[in-house]
């Protein structure tokens, strides 16, 4: 008798122990438009830069990572397991879901262009970040954030190339967005833009001219592209 | 006795609310294993072609079966020899009529973590590659019809009942069970691999190579070899995804190179592309490259130091790759020091191991038989 008494009092608990959804919880889709200032950027096709510089690309991948939602109240959530990498796979467009987001009014979007916290490859496979997916520099130095690999012709006529592999700390950027009025995130799904626009790595501040220098790996130079993405590379669309 | 019926209903809730619980791995499930820093690979198996014990094993004995060939004298293994990090030490290798092809033997290592076979890239999976040298009339010269009826008087049907539930023997299962033997061929124990799980100590040497190897060079601020831009991380083999990894590393110039990836394409900006090999125990898999012209591999870092050949094609990642200043059109060169030559090379040989050249598990099945 005292058993099934004991059960009673435990009924509730088995009740509530398998719903783990009783926050309730939605799905964010972030989506990222990759252009080349107003054109859909295409592999291939050529663009000009600040400089003048006539280059086409043939490869584009960008890590973002430690997506965090800003609720109306000033309160952060995070994403766990944030590392995101984005390329160009759905004609100009990369769509990533966030799912188990609280319902909730959220205020802003912050995440970094780069790869936060992760020296090395010896880590366990969180997120986007796997070492063999084309990102990975060598066993210290971990993931490159940003890769371009692409060409131009120079002055002479000759074949070169635009070689833009951006990693190290320093040149982890933070983006924050402020979304103009709250934004109440709730049902099915959600759904936040973002244009990257190539162009912007080369330029403001810093006017990147490709005939003085167009490898950028590991370099001083290379933080000087870090300081264009900075700013006006990510754009949230509204 | 009211605290065990108290824990028997924890266990209880505990277990529903883990889905996973109530799946059970098939009980001959085959359990690979690879270091975290291969990268993932569990989804890159086939799902219709998982692995399993009694798959492998099949597939290990039809790798050495020269039942396979046309006159019963070839086997896989005639060219991909495990001593040799299954290649035969050719350039170019004799079929069973003693014709010869056009591209060097490739070494049978970490395939899990490839997308594009051979050194064009014109096969998509290691089963489809599995059964064309069956049939190439330069190699194996063997019909499927043939080739299945000799299995069956060999009794293999039980062995394919035991692996894929049937026992009549196709061209399907037959690749099936070659794929399933050849991704198992993992290589992570070389000294490289010890080294980074910190149970080695490398020289100086090593340790100045595996620096070269993997970094850029910046003329004036960054001394490297250029390696790792193509040759990616631990695993050394090329980018995984579409044709990245498929690059023109300067061995010829527009007019004598090979096609290349190009007779995949059709496109022209991809002539002289080829598979970005995995360089693990490269020491072991000469002669070097698609055609095997270079026999050592001295000769192989003197071509990306000095004896790179320009082309409309030739990759970027060369072009935009020395240790110093060079004029605009000028034909790429390292300008490696002989010491720096030294220690890529022995960075090289530390990727040889042991232990996947003797593992007996890759090794002959008919060993001791007179076969
Ligand atoms: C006559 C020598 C010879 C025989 C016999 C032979 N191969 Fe090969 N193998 C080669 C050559 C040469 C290549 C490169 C082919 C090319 O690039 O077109 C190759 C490439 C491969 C590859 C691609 C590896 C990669 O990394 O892309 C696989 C897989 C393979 N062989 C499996 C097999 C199997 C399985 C058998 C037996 C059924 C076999 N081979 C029999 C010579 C041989
Ligand atoms: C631009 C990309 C690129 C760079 C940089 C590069 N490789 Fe390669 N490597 C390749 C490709 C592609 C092949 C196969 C080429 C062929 O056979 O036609 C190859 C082949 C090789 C081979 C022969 C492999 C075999 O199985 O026969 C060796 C050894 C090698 N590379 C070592 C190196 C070393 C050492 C360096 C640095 C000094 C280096 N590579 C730099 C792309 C590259």
């Amino acid at each position: 008798m005292k058993i099934i008494k004991s059960l009673f009092y435990l009924l509730p608990f088995i009740f509530f122990a398998c719903q783990d959804d009783i926050e309730e919880t939605t799905t964010l889709e972030l989506e990222f438009i990759h252009k080349a200032g107003n054109e859909d950027f295409e592999y291939g096709k050529i663009y000009q830069n600040n400089a003048g510089n006539e280059f086409s690309l043939r490869l584009w991948r960008t890590y973002i990572s430690d997506v965090k939602l800003m609720k109306s109240d000033g309160e952060l959530y995070a994403v766990p397991d944030s590392y995101h990498l984005i390329e160009p796979v759905d004609g100009n467009k990369f769509s990533l879901k966030l799912n188990q987001i609280p319902s909730e009014k959220y205020k802003a979007i912050q995440f970094y262009v780069g790869v936060v916290g992760e020296e090395n490859l010896s880590g366990e496979i969180v997120g986007d970040l796997d070492p063999s997916n084309n990102m990975a520099w060598n066993w210290t130095t971990g993931y490159k954030f940003i890769r371009m690999d692409g060409e131009f012709q120079d002055e002479l006529g000759n074949r070169r190339g635009v070689v833009v592999h951006i990693g190290k700390e320093i040149n982890l950027k933070p983006q924050v967005f402020n979304f103009q009025q709250d934004i109440n995130f709730s049902g099915q799904i959600n759904k936040l833009s973002f244009d990257l626009d190539l162009l912007e790595a080369f330029q403001n501040p810093h006017t990147i001219d490709f005939e003085v220098l167009s490898d950028f790996q590991f370099n001083d130079e290379a933080n000087l592209i870090g300081e264009n993405y900075a700013e006006g590379f990510v754009k949230l669309i509204e | 006795m009211r605290l065990i019926y108290f824990f028997l209903l924890i266990i209880f809730i505990s277990f529903g609310c883990d889905p996973k619980n109530g799946e059970f791995a098939p009980e001959d499930d085959f359990e690979l294993s690879a270091p975290a820093y291969f990268g993932s690979f569990n989804e890159r198996i086939p799902e219709d072609n998982p692995m399993t014990t009694k798959g492998f094993e099949l597939g290990r004995m039809l790798f050495y079966e020269k039942k396979l060939s046309g006159d019963n004298s070839m086997s896989c293994a005639s060219c991909h020899q495990q001593s040799n990090a299954f290649t035969d030490g050719k350039a170019f290798s004799p079929g069973i009529d003693g014709q010869v092809g056009q591209v060097s033997t490739m070494s049978l290592v970490n395939l899990l973590w490839a997308e594009h076979f051979t050194w064009n890239g014109k096969m998509q999976s290691v089963e489809d590659q599995s059964t064309e040298p069956i049939r190439n009339p330069i190699e194996m010269h063997e019909n499927f019809d043939n080739a299945i009826r000799k299995l069956e008087d060999a009794g293999y049907n039980r062995l394919f009942q035991e692996a894929f539930e049937t026992d009549q023997i196709t061209e399907e299962l037959i690749g099936k069970a070659l794929a399933q033997f050849q991704r198992a061929l993992i290589s992570s124990n070389s000294k490289y691999d010890q080294y980074l799980r910190g149970e080695y100590n490398p020289t100086p040497s090593e340790k100045r190579g595996e620096q070269l190897f993997f970094t850029h060079p910046i003329p004036g601020q960054l001394r490297g070899g250029n390696c790792g831009d193509c040759h990616l991380g631990p695993l050394t083999s090329g980018a995984i995804d579409e044709f990245q990894g498929f690059h023109n590393n300067g061995l010829d110039h527009d007019e004598n190179m090979d096609e290349g990836l190009m007779a995949v394409t059709g496109n022209s900006t991809d002539k002289g592309r080829f598979k970005t090999s995995s360089l693990r125990n490269i020491a072991l898999t000469a002669p070097y490259m698609h055609d095997g012209r270079f026999r050592t591999l001295e000769e192989v870092i003197d071509h990306y130091d000095n004896g790179i050949h320009q082309s409309s094609t030739l990759d970027i990642l060369i072009i935009e790759g020395s240790n110093e200043n060079q004029a605009s059109g000028e034909r790429p060169q390292l300008f490696l020091s002989e010491q720096e030559k030294e220690d890529i090379l022995a960075f090289l040989h530390m990727l040889t191991d042991e232990e996947f050249i003797s593992n007996s598990k890759f090794s002959n099945p008919f060993e001791n038989e007179n076969n």
